[in-house]
């Protein structure tokens, strides 16, 4: 790990911080947790795409603890943490397979971020109150992760163009090879 | 950007909510709601309490999780909540009416304070009463 990395790996972190505090001052739909755009996805999802597994590991990991301390508490890190895992480990297996597009390794990933988050309240709630919302969650995964992994697909696209040499990966080495 | 294979992706969830919904619906519509209003805390029941008394119940919990529900003719509300995200409180009113037609159906949630408030549902008789039968016209043979 170099300072280079290291740096990246901040600004990407502090990128995903603020995306997750920005989403946290709304709610799109009245009285239903759970549905948000998710847009520091966007930022892990470039991590798995052109980066290795273990920053993207390393991303979602300090994420979740750090947005957790920060604005969520304990009770919010558990849940961040269960969907998060299930959405990480989906999206690394569709990313790495190669064979789906991206909007819909963002859908999935959205979709196994509400079932992480429905199977934690499970155990913190002592019941499956929260699969009431199952359809209306459902949908909202689809339009968000529609939209994240539009997003990706294009912040993606831009930045193997622009050959910027900071960027880890096929760019850096195209660019060093030249 | 989109090849088939993800449209039949998207279809399938989208198809999956819809089944949801509908199946939750079903669900719901073979139920009626009795006056019994449950609240758990930490996924134990905490306590019952009678709707028709209009009473602001107060649940405190040691860690400073507080908050207050409307206890009233017809249904019940969140009135306060100290939790972070409020969401409970946009949740509305829960009635005898408006169960079925509600995100979160019979209950009113608050994640953060782990605290779910039901109005206890039973089964609708499937066959019509005693009573249903006397007053319906049958007439003799």
């Amino acid at each position: 790990m170099n300072t280079k990395k290291i740096t990246l790996l901040g600004i990407m972190l502090s990128m995903m911080l603020i995306l997750g505090f920005v989403e946290k001052q709304f709610s799109l739909v009245p009285g239903v947790p759970g549905i948000k755009p998710g847009f520091s996805n966007i930022v892990l999802m470039f991590a798995l795409y052109r980066m290795d597994t273990r920053s993207a590991g390393t991303l979602l990991l300090l994420k979740v603890l750090l947005s957790g301390l920060l604005f969520s508490g304990v009770n919010g890190m558990a849940y961040a943490f269960s969907g998060g895992i299930l959405a990480f480990g989906i999206m690394f297996l569709f990313i790495r397979m190669r064979r789906l597009s991206l909007p819909v390794v963002s859908v999935s990933g959205a979709v196994m971020h509400m079932a992480g988050q429905i199977i934690c309240s499970r155990f913190l709630m002592g019941s499956w109150v929260l699969a009431f919302q199952l359809p209306l969650l459902l949908v909202s995964a689809v339009v968000t992760g529609v939209l994240n992994g539009v997003i990706t697909a294009l912040v993606i696209n831009a930045l193997t163009k622009s050959k910027l040499s900071f960027l880890p990966g096929k760019a850096a080495k195209e660019v060093k090879n030249k | 950007m989109f090849r088939k294979k993800d449209w039949l992706i998207i279809a399938a969830v989208l198809l999956l909510a819809g089944g949801i919904a509908l199946w939750q619906y079903l669900q719901l519509q073979n139920t009626a709601a009795t006056d019994l209003v449950r609240i758990w805390v930490n996924g134990k029941v905490h306590s019952e309490y009678s709707l028709g008394l209009n009473q602001d119940v107060t649940v405190k919990q040691d860690n400073g999780c507080e908050n207050v529900i409307h206890i009233g003719e017809n249904g019940f509300f969140m009135l306060r909540s100290n939790c972070p995200n409020q969401l409970c409180i946009e949740q509305g009113e829960v009635t005898k009416d408006n169960y079925i037609h509600r995100h979160q159906g019979h209950h009113v949630i608050c994640l953060p304070n782990r605290v779910d408030v039901e109005l206890v549902l039973k089964d609708k008789p499937s066959s019509p009463s005693p009573e249903m039968m006397d007053s319906m016209d049958i007439p003799d043979i």
